[in-house]
C-alpha cells in the first residue's frame, strides 16, 4: 500500500514567506560583531552581569590587569539590591587572597625596582596606589573580615570559617574565571595571590589551635599541612611571577635573577617540607601496635622520674594485655637503679602493676615492711581507716600479696580499710579518679573482688562528673579532668588530662560506659597529635585502642568521619579551588608580560 | 571556514529552530543573528576545535537556547529587539506578506504548527532553506537519519492532519487527477 505524504514542494512552498535574504541577515551578524568588538575594547566589563559588575566594584581591577582596565573600572556603575549583598559575599576571599598578594607583591616589586633603575616604576606605582586607594575605600571592611578569621579561628569555629572562604572564593572563583575570559587577569597573578592567601591561613591555622574545642579523629594540624601543600603545588607559578623576575635587562642579571628565585623556592621547600612531615606525623608514623611495644621494651631511661614511668606503665599494661609478648629486660635494668636509689613509693607501684619486680626482690624495699604493718594495724575499737594517698601505698599491698606476707584478717581489715577509701571519694574534696581504679584493682588483688554492681552507678556518676570539654594548654576537649574542683583562686577551667583519660577508659572497662557520656569526645581528646611527642604518643594509642575495644563499643561511622572532619575537607576544598582558579586562568601573553615586567620567555 | 560559510550553513536551520520552540519568525531572525554574533565572538571558549561543523553546530545550539531564554524572560528586550529590527528585513516582511494567501498553504502551516515537536523541529529547520538533513542533525545533536525518519513521520503526519479537514478546492483537485 502506498505512503500517502504531503509533498517536499508543498512544505518549501508554505515556510517560503519566512525565508530571510541571506545577504541581509548576514550584515545584521557583522554588524553585532562589529558593535560587540567596539564596547568590548571601550568597555570590558559593560556585557557583565549585575553581579559580576558588582564583584568588579570590590576587586582591585587596576592589580589584575596590570592598570590596563583603569578607564574601565572607572566606568562600572554599582548595582544595588541582592546582586550588591551577593558580591559582599566574594569580599572575604578577595580581600584574602587577592589583595593580601597585590600588596606584598607591588611593595616588593616598587623596592626592587627602585634599587636597580627606574624603567617600569610608574607602572608598579600606579598599581601600588591602585592597592593603596582601595586598602583605603575598604580598609573597614577589611579590617572586619581579617578580624572575624582570627577570631573564628581562636574561638574554635574553624568549620564555620572555612565553610564561609570555601562559599566566597568559589563566588571569587566565578568573577575570575569570567574576568580571565575578558583578558583581565592570568595565571601568574592569581596563583601567586592565592599562594600568598593559603600560606596566612596556613599560619593561622597553625598558631590558633584550630579544632581543640571540637570533636575530631584525626589531627586538626592536618588542616595546616594541606594549606601547606598547596603552597607548595602553587609555588612554580609564584616562581615565574615572581617580583625579581623582568627588572633585570642583562643576561646574566637574569641569570642571577632566576638563581635567586630558585634559591628563595628551594629554601621555602626546605622550609615547608619538613614542617609539614611534622604536622603530619600522627599519619605518617602512626602508633601502630609494634611501634607501641618497641617503646615498651626500650624504655631505659625515666627523664621526668614518676610521670615517664606512668606514662611506660599505660603503654606497657596494654602491650602485655593485647598478648604482644614484650621483652621487658631493659625496664629491669631501671627499675634496679631505682631499687638501689631512692626507692620512689610512685615508681614502684607503676613496676609493680605491671610485673616488673619479682617477690624476691621484695626485700630490699626499704619501707616495705613499716609500710606493710602501718597498713595493717588495726587498734580494738576503731573503725577501718580510709588509706589516704592510697597511689604511694598501692606497691605495699601488691608487694605484700606477692611475697604471701597478708594473713586472711589481714586482707579483711584491708578489704574494709579499701571500701572506706572509696566511700570517702564522695567527700573529699579533692578527690581523683585514679582511686576508685586502684581501690578495685587492689581488692583483686587481695582475692575479695568489689560488687561491681553496686557500685556501678556510683562510679559511673563520677566519670560523668569527672568528664570535660574544656580545653587549655594545647589539651584537646573531651579527656577526664585530675580534679573535681579546682584550688580556690584559680580563673581558667580545668582541662582533661591524658594520666586521668586513661583512668577513666580503664574504668569503664570494669564498670561500663555511662549513659550521656559521648564517647566521640573520648576519641578526640586521645587522637593522633602532632603536639603529643614522645611517651604522650604511645599512652594516648594504647588508651585509645583500649577505648575502641570496651564492650559495645561501635567505630565512627563513615558518615560520621565525614562530619567531623569536615574542616579538613573544607581546607581540601579550599586548596583545590585555588589549584583550579591557577590552572583554569589564562597564561600570561607576551603584551601582558611587558605590562607587568615579566620576561616574555618564562611566561610561557 | 569563515564567518559567511558558518551562517549559511546553519542560518535557516537556526532560525527553524528557535520558531519551533516558540519564537515569532522575526523575533527568531533576530535571535539568530545574536547566537550567530556571540558564538563567532567567543568560538574560543566552546571547548573543542570550532573548525569542526559538529563542534561549532553544538556551541551554536547552546548560544542560541541561552539567546532565546533570556528573550523568553524579557519580554521588554523582546518588544525591544522588534523596535530596533533592520529596516531591510521588516521591508522583507512586508513583502513577504501573500495577496492572495493560498488556503491549502494557509492549511498546511497550520498542520506543521500542530505537528509534534520533535517533527514540527526538523520541517522547520530543512524546509525552511531547504538546508541540508546533516546541518539539521549537527544542531539537534541527533544522526542524520533520526532527521530523515523524523521528516519521514511528519510528512505522514501532516498529510493525516490535512486529510481531517481537507478543502473543497483540495478534494476538486484529487478527484481532477483521478
Amino acid at each position: 500500500m502506498p505512503v500517502n505524504l504531503v509533498s517536499e514542494d508543498e512544505l518549501r512552498a508554505a515556510l517560503r514567506p519566512h525565508r530571510v535574504n541571506p545577504d541581509t541577515f548576514e550584515a545584521g551578524v557583522r554588524a553585532r560583531l562589529e558593535a560587540a568588538q567596539t564596547q568590548q575594547t571601550a568597555e570590558p566589563l559593560a556585557r557583565l552581569s549585575p553581579f559580576l559588575r558588582s564583584a568588579a566594584a570590590f576587586l582591585p581591577l587596576e592589580v589584575l590587569a596590570g592598570c590596563q582596565a583603569v578607564p574601565a573600572a572607572a566606568k562600572l556603575a554599582p548595582v544595588g539590591g541582592a546582586y550588591k549583598l551577593l558580591s559582599y559575599l566574594a569580599f572575604p576571599a578577595i580581600s584574602l587572597f587577592m589583595l593580601l598578594g597585590a600588596t606584598i607583591f607591588s611593595v616588593v616589586k616598587i623596592r626592587s625596582i627602585r634599587e636597580k633603575s627606574d624603567l617600569g616604576l610608574d607602572d608598579q606605582q600606579a598599581m601600588y596606589e591602585a592597592t593603596r586607594q582601595w586598602w583605603r575605600r575598604h580598609k573597614w571592611g577589611a579590617g572586619v573580615v581579617f578580624a572575624g578569621i582570627l577570631t573564628l579561628s581562636v574561638v574554635g569555629a574553624t568549620w564555620l570559617l572555612f565553610l564561609f572562604y570555601i562559599v566566597s572564593f568559589g563566588l571569587l572563583l566565578y568573577v575570575l574565571a569570567t574576568f580571565a575570559k575578558l583578558g583581565l587577569g592570568n595565571r601568574q597573578i592569581i596563583g601567586r595571590s592565592c599562594l600568598l592567601g593559603l600560606m596566612f591561613l596556613g599560619q593561622v591555622s597553625m598558631i590558633s589551635g584550630i579544632g581543640n574545642r571540637e570533636i575530631h579523629f584525626l589531627d586538626q594540624m592536618l588542616v595546616a599541612a594541606v594549606f601547606l601543600g598547596g603552597v607548595l603545588a602553587l609555588l612554580p607559578f609564584a616562581i615565574s611571577s615572581s617580583p625579581l623576575a623582568g627588572i633585570y635587562k642583562s643576561r646574566t642579571a637574569q641569570r642571577n635573577a632566576a638563581f635567586s628565585q630558585w634559591l628563595a623556592a628551594g629554601f621555602m621547600v626546605l622550609l615547608a617540607v619538613p614542617l609539614m612531615a611534622l604536622l603530619m606525623h600522627p599519619v605518617l608514623w602512626p602508633a601502630t601496635p609494634l611501634r607501641v611495644k618497641r617503646y615498651v621494651e626500650s624504655f631505659d631511661q625515666a627523664p621526668q622520674e614518676t610521670v615517664s614511668w606512668q606514662h611506660w606503665e599505660v603503654a606497657a599494661r596494654w602491650v602485655i594485655d593485647a598478648k604482644l609478648d614484650p621483652d621487658l629486660s631493659n625496664p629491669r635494668r631501671l627499675l634496679a637503679e631505682v631499687i638501689s636509689g631512692e626507692q620512689n613509693r610512685y615508681i614502684l607501684s607503676s613496676a609493680l602493676r605491671v610485673g616488673l619486680l619479682p617477690a624476691d626482690q621484695v626485700g630490699q624495699l626499704r619501707e616495705y615492711e613499716e609500710l606493710r604493718r602501718s597498713l595493717v594495724a588495726a587498734p580494738p575499737g576503731v573503725k577501718p581507716q580510709v588509706i589516704t594517698s592510697l597511689a604511694q601505698f598501692d606497691w605495699v599491698i601488691r608487694a605484700a600479696v606477692l611475697r604471701n606476707d597478708l594473713s586472711p584478717q589481714e586482707r579483711d581489715l584491708l578489704e574494709k580499710r579499701l571500701h572506706a577509701t572509696l566511700e570517702n571519694m564522695s567527700n573529699d574534696q579533692y578527690v581523683v579518679l585514679e582511686t576508685a581504679l586502684r581501690v578495685t584493682q587492689l581488692l583483686d588483688v587481695i582475692e575479695r573482688p568489689i560488687d561491681r554492681d553496686q557500685h556501678r552507678a556510683q562510679v559511673q556518676d563520677w566519670l560523668r562528673k569527672f568528664h570535660t570539654t574544656n580545653t587549655g594548654g594545647f589539651r584537646f576537649a573531651g579527656g577526664f579532668k585530675d580534679h573535681l574542683a579546682w584550688p580556690a583562686g584559680v580563673w581558667f577551667a580545668q582541662p582533661g588530662s591524658l594520666e586521668a583519660t586513661a583512668t577513666g577508659v580503664e574504668l569503664m572497662e570494669i564498670y561500663g560506659i555511662p549513659d550521656q557520656l559521648d564517647l566521640n569526645w573520648v576519641r578526640s581528646f586521645l587522637r593522633p597529635s602532632a603536639y603529643r611527642f614522645s611517651d604522650e604518643k604511645w599512652v594516648a594509642a594504647a588508651t585509645l585502642d583500649r577505648l575502641n575495644h570496651l564492650p559495645g563499643v561501635t567505630r565512627p561511622t563513615w558518615l560520621e568521619m565525614l562530619y567531623y572532619e569536615r574542616t579538613l575537607l573544607a581546607a581540601a576544598v579550599l586548596v583545590g579551588l585555588c589549584i583550579y582558579a591557577t590552572l583554569s586562568s589564562p597564561k600570561l601573553r607576551a603584551s601582558q608580560s611587558d605590562s607587568q615586567d615579566f620576561p616574555a620567555g618564562r611566561a610561557g | 571556514m569563515d564567518l559567511t560559510a558558518f551562517v549559511n550553513a546553519y542560518r535557516g536551520p537556526l532560525i527553524g529552530l528557535l520558531a519551533s520552540w516558540g519564537a515569532p519568525w522575526d523575533d527568531a531572525i533576530e535571535i539568530a543573528q545574536d547566537s550567530f554574533s556571540e558564538a563567532w565572538l567567543h568560538r574560543e571558549s566552546c571547548g573543542g576545535d570550532w573548525n569542526e561543523p559538529d563542534v561549532f553546530g553544538r556551541w551554536l545550539r547552546g548560544v542560541a537556547l541561552n539567546q532565546y531564554r533570556n528573550w523568553a524572560r524579557s519580554r521588554w528586550r523582546r518588544r525591544a529587539r522588534t523596535v530596533t529590527l533592520a529596516p531591510a528585513i521588516l521591508e522583507q516582511a512586508a513583502g513577504a506578506t501573500d495577496p492572495e494567501p493560498d488556503e491549502d498553504l494557509e492549511s498546511l502551516r497550520q498542520a506543521i504548527e500542530r505537528l509534534p515537536t520533535k517533527q514540527r523541529q526538523v520541517v522547520l529547520m530543512h524546509y525552511l532553506e531547504e538546508t541540508s538533513v546533516n546541518e539539521v542533525a549537527r544542531l539537534l545533536a541527533v544522526s542524520a537519519k533520526t532527521v530523515e525518519g523524523r521528516l519521514y513521520q511528519a510528512r505522514q503526519t501532516l498529510r493525516r492532519l490535512l486529510g481531517e479537514s481537507l478543502s473543497a478546492a483540495a478534494i476538486g483537485r484529487m478527484l481532477l487527477c483521478l
